[in-house]
């Protein structure tokens, strides 16, 4: 596995246990907790992908053109 | 007829307060401490003793997994510990009784002044990861543990405990009675 890869995985990996417990703690029901917990993980997954596709454009832009 | 549809919803109100119990006000109890520091010490143990069982399995399961898998990718019985990450220890140390364990187990054994340039030397590759993991492993049982020591949380339990036991629900597991269709958010 490349590092890359190690490091998604566990990124996927943290995501999944904090959605997890954080709706686990909240609810009651399984089902409700299965699908909030999906809902929940997938929030942080598609919103820290799209905060790191910000910082690689404004690192592309600017930081770039230095080296 | 009309009369008694028109009711107003405060007067719904006071007449629906009448034929339920009154709740005894909230109080310290050696109970609720024990509970309290068992769900610290145990990721899960509070809310499998209030009877919130799969959600005390799923923390369980999910919490203790994420430590110990950090714990094992720091090779060589290399552990979080409290000399070398202070910190990180601190933060870990809310995965209770599992993060003093591993710090007795493995925390001396690098400190040892023979092994400190094997182990500058030799440092595991996925030491960041495992230094993540029990981080935050620790911090969400910390999480858990304000939620078991929330004093509405054991309003609720008793409420469900009460619940099961007029409802006949007592052999259904947790999730699946009719507290459950009926709210399955807490009132928080």
């Amino acid at each position: 596995m490349t590092d890359l890869a190690t490091h998604l995985g566990f990124f996927l990996v943290v995501s999944l246990v904090t959605s997890l417990v954080t709706v686990s703690i909240r609810l009651r029901d399984p089902r409700s907790i299965v699908t909030e917990t999906t809902r929940l993980f997938l929030q942080i997954v598609v919103g820290i992908t799209i905060f790191c596709l910000v910082l690689f454009t404004v690192e592309w832009i600017f930081i770039r053109p230095l080296i | 007829m009309s009369k008694s549809r028109k009711a107003s919803p405060a007067r719904g109100r006071s007449a629906a307060s009448a034929t339920e119990p009154v709740e005894k006000p909230f109080s310290l109890s050696y109970q609720y401490l024990c509970t309290g520091i068992l769900s610290w010490l145990l990721p899960g143990a509070g809310h499998w003793l209030l009877g919130y069982r799969v959600r005390a399995t799923v923390i369980c399961v999910s919490l203790l997994g994420a430590f110990w898998t950090g714990e094992s990718l720091l090779a060589d019985n290399l552990a979080v510990t409290r000399e070398v990450h202070p910190v990180f220890f601190c933060l870990q140390a809310g995965n209770g009784f599992s993060a003093f364990l591993a710090d007795g187990l493995w925390g001396d054994a690098i400190h040892q002044e023979e092994n400190t340039r094997k182990i500058h030397d030799d440092l595991p590759v996925n030491l960041n990861l495992g230094i993540l993991l029990c981080s935050v492993s620790g911090l969400l049982n910390l999480l858990v543990v304000l939620h078991v020591f929330d004093p509405r949380t054991w309003r609720e339990a008793t409420r469900d405990a009460e619940a099961d036991t007029h409802g006949s629900v007592a052999d259904q597991p947790d999730g699946a009675g009719p507290t459950e269709s009926r709210q399955t958010e807490d009132p928080e």
